[in-house]
């Protein structure tokens, strides 16, 4: 893998989103892969609606990671590059995580008792939600890119909770 | 500049991360009276149960201080700080110099005062020794008692139901998790909680501790009089700062020790994080106790920049638990239970609460037991104090996703 691709996160620009659910569907199909029929797991990225808009929940890497401070087994960790990566073979399902996601972009998954969420595809070149958006919300972008001071502002945005949704 | 450090847990580890972000060249000594290197005290009751190896219990990495040079001083107990002479004064003789100092030396259990409390195979359950003594004693008994219906002591309880033992769980208060739940929320708890074969005594104390051959619990008598046969008792009755060492010292303490919002205490030099300090409460709106593993890590973070003089402030902590007993999760931010004048709103089905709390136009407080999802947004509109007037009426049947007005009814 080269080094950009290590970088790179998934972003978004939620303001564009047209409520296809491609993104969705393709993440379904990817993590369901090889997996039985009966024990399907839900997509790792969400379309929420709000009136007439449309919402993509993923996770969005934020700085100083709420979730990370949050996990007391060290599980989840942010690299040198600002990713928010899961080990999930550690993780306990104590739900610390999701009580601090201000997305709520992390999902209790009651079968293998973890705090599920999107760690990025780092293992493919696009990443399948990616591939899959025609509106132009989602995309790849390296960390210096997209710079701490986006993210929290993203941040400080949408989870607000009192900016109309027109704002 | 040399830092000294006591306490090698979240906040301690944090404050260590953070002066090195700053500062390479200056001395790290971190001082800690366990033997082990930084693990996560939350997990011991995972440990008990059988659910996690040995080695899942670190939340560093075992480079951790090599890597940030750190000079590790285990088993070592701190007995008093000079902090005109700017020492360290360790139980075995030595003073530790010190430029700047950490007290981040977490909660010690409450005691519970019974006669003959001071039997053999009567446990706390704090540290990762409790743990290992506990499951050590398991193997030879089958009865166990913890006093105290806390987090604490019920996640030592479902450990020790997961070993196979049968459980007792002996409560002043008429239900569990009482100072988080309400009686509508505490009913559900407990109801959970009995099926999954967790006996509870709620408004009963212990008055009495009976030992037999060997000195070894053998009952405990309630305050009806009533007695329970055991051979394990776990002692739960909360923790608070351990901070006794420092009484001398002239440090300012109330419960805790007293910081400002860069974590200073009121002497020069020294800096308090974590279970051991008062800090910003910022739905009390004073300073306050809170002693949870995320504001740990958060007021050491802080309390390492100003130390090696990079000026950081702390936003203030709310309380906030989650938890899962036996399957049921339970989340409760801020003001859980509510207090008077406060506005409500709550929203039940079958093995499901959801409870809001707001005073004026903001949320104060969150409960949510069987249903968890989106705890995060509700926790970030306490936190953020924002105001929700126009949002407010029917919340608690709703989940409200990602801040923006997007409600997907769960009725």
């Amino acid at each position: 893998m080269s080094k950009a691709l290590k970088n790179r996160k998934v972003v978004l620009q939620p303001g564009l989103c047209d409520g296809c659910n491609r993104c969705v569907e393709a993440c379904e199909e990817k993590i369901n892969r090889g997996r039985n029929k009966n024990k399907r797991k839900t997509a790792l990225i969400k379309i929420i609606r709000a009136g007439q808009f449309f919402y993509p929940v993923i996770c969005r890497n934020c700085n100083d990671a709420p979730c990370v401070t949050a996990c007391m087994t060290g599980c989840r960790k942010q690299d040198e590059n600002g990713l928010v990566l899961t080990d999930y073979e550690r993780c306990v399902g104590c739900w610390m995580c999701i009580m601090n996601c201000p997305f709520g972009a992390i999902e209790r998954d009651v079968e293998d008792h973890i705090a599920r969420k999107c760690e990025g595809c780092p293992d493919m070149g696009t990443a399948p939600c990616v591939a899959a958006c025609a509106a132009g919300v989602l995309g790849h972008a390296d960390t210096r890119e997209y710079s701490s001071m986006t993210r929290r502002e993203s941040a400080e945005r949408f989870i607000s909770g009192v900016v109309p949704a027109s704002g | 500049m040399r830092y000294v450090i006591i306490g090698n847990s979240y906040a301690g580890t944090s404050a260590v991360a953070s002066i090195r972000e700053v500062d390479s060249k200056g001395e790290v000594v971190v001082i800690s009276s366990e033997n082990y290197r930084a693990y996560s005290r939350p997990l011991i009751s995972y440990f008990l149960a059988g659910r996690i190896r040995a080695a899942d219990m670190y939340y560093r990495d075992r480079s951790f201080y090599s890597k940030n040079n750190v000079e590790l001083r285990l088993g070592e107990k701190v007995v008093g700080i000079d902090t005109k002479l700017k020492t360290v004064q360790l139980e075995r003789g030595e003073d530790i110099d010190y430029d700047r100092l950490l007290i981040s030396t977490g909660g010690r259990p409450s005691l519970q005062k019974a006669a003959g409390i001071d039997a053999k195979n009567v446990f706390t359950f704090t540290t990762w020794n409790d743990a290992k003594k506990l499951r050590e004693t398991i193997r030879k008994k089958r009865k166990a008692v913890v006093l105290g219906g806390g987090l604490i002591g019920m996640k030592a309880a479902e450990g020790l139901k997961a070993n196979g033992l049968d459980v007792s769980v002996v409560i002043s208060s008429p239900r569990v998790l009482s100072l988080i739940l309400d009686e509508a929320s505490g009913k559900i708890m407990n109801r959970h909680l009995i099926s999954s074969g967790i006996r509870l005594m709620t408004g009963h104390s212990v008055t009495e501790v009976h030992s037999g051959s060997g000195g070894e619990v053998s009952e405990v008598v309630l305050d009806t009089g009533k007695k329970i046969e055991c051979g394990i008792v776990v002692v739960a009755k909360g923790v608070r700062p351990n901070v006794e060492f420092i009484k001398d010292s002239g440090i300012s303490l109330n419960r805790g020790i007293i910081v400002d919002r860069q974590m200073k205490t009121n002497i020069g030099d020294v800096y308090s994080a974590g279970d051991s300090a008062e800090a910003w409460d910022l739905v009390n709106r004073r300073n306050s106790v809170i002693a949870i593993a995320p504001l740990a890590c958060e007021q050491g973070r802080i309390a390492g920049y100003n130390m090696a003089g990079v000026n950081r402030m702390y936003n203030g902590g709310m309380s906030m638990n989650s938890i899962e007993l036996s399957g049921l999760p339970l989340m409760a931010m801020g003001l859980s239970k509510g207090s008077e004048g406060m506005e409500v709103e709550t929203f039940q089905k079958k093995g499901l609460y959801r409870k809001l709390v707001f005073s004026e136009d903001k949320l104060v407080g969150a409960l949510l037991v069987g249903d968890v999802r989106y705890g995060g947004v509700l926790t970030h509109l306490i936190k953020s104090r924002s105001d929700i007037s126009s949002i407010k009426g029917d919340l608690a049947g709703h989940y409200l996703k990602t801040g923006e007005f997007g409600f997907v009814s769960n009725k």
